[in-house]
């Protein structure tokens, strides 16, 4: 058994970005809804890209096959107040973050996902869906 | 949070029958038949494989949503299915026009997203879970003009229609 890790809570900088993971229902072809931005309470889990790639987030999926990578930069987030992002390390996941100060309040939430849409960046493409998950054809 | 344009209601008298729509979205199939009835007035084939699509997601939530927290009710996405016809119907009805489809997706806390993105504007509305809350919109031309607030999604909603004949 290894100790777990408490890893040092960091700034993060302006001009850097984070990451997060956007499941196959929240796409139509290649378009991404603002469906994908569901907070929770007042936050929204994201990975600092400091201490993770792409590929590591997708990695932490349930079912990573399902889901593409979006990318925000965090000047971006921080420019659409009430929003900040803080370093909220976790002992398993170092890069984990949290976007803070999303609105409860329905009308300013439905603003800010759209505002968040806008600055949003597709980096890792959902891959294409495996024939060989579907059910095999009936023999007759 | 950014300046928001007052957005000014049509100057029109909604006919009282889609004001105050008396639709039974019950059952899909009953509201399928009842919309065929007026299949020249929307993107009908893509209105229905969009809510089809919507209705798998919905299925399939324990799939994608891994941290829980949310529920849909038939409840609520009969109240989308009813908002997507009175509009749809109306504007067809009284400009001719044919509504763009939106894309749906399943929003937070049991909401329901209607999703449009055009060349020169997008709009999103959110569909209440309960059925005695507003539904709430924010849309914009990728310039300055912006449109955000709430509405009764059982009624036509002058604001909403003018956006959509853009």
């Amino acid at each position: 058994m290894v100790d777990a890790v408490d890893w040092p809570v960091e700034d993060i900088p302006d001009d850097n970005h984070v990451l997060m993971r956007a499941h196959r229902v929240f796409f139509r072809e290649d378009v991404l809804l603002p469906s994908v931005f569901r907070p929770h309470g007042d936050s929204m889990s994201v990975d600092w890209t400091r201490y993770s790639t792409p590929q590591d987030t997708r990695n932490r999926a349930p079912i990573p096959d399902q889901n593409a990578v979006i990318r925000l930069p965090v000047i971006g987030i921080r420019k659409t107040p009430p929003l900040d992002v803080r370093h909220t390390p976790e002992p398993e996941n170092r890069a984990h973050s949290e976007v803070l100060g999303l609105p409860t309040e329905r009308e300013d939430l439905t603003e800010i996902r759209i505002l968040l849409l806008g600055f949003s960046e597709t980096v890792l493409a959902l891959p294409p869906v495996d024939d060989r998950l579907q059910p095999a054809p009936k023999q007759i | 949070m950014q300046e928001v344009m007052e957005w000014p209601l049509l100057d029109c008298d909604f006919p009282e029958e889609l004001a105050e729509p008396e639709l039974d979205a019950t059952n899909w199939e009953e509201t399928s038949s009842q919309f065929s009835s007026r299949a020249e007035s929307v993107a009908r084939e893509e209105l229905e494989a969009e809510i089809e699509r919507l209705i798998q997601t919905l299925n399939l939530q324990h799939v994608w949503d891994s941290e829980g927290g949310n529920a849909y009710t038939e409840d609520t996405l009969n109240r989308t299915i009813a908002f997507l016809m009175v509009q749809s119907d109306w504007l067809w009805d009284v400009y001719g026009v044919k509504a763009p489809v939106p894309m749906i997706g399943p929003g937070p806390n049991g909401t329901i997203d209607l999703y449009w993105k055009q060349p020169a504007w997008e709009l999103l509305i959110n569909i209440p879970a309960g059925s005695s809350e507003p539904a709430t919109f924010y849309g914009h031309n990728y310039g300055s003009q912006k449109i955000k607030g709430s509405f009764d999604p059982d009624k036509v909603t002058g604001g909403i229609i003018e956006w959509l004949m853009l």
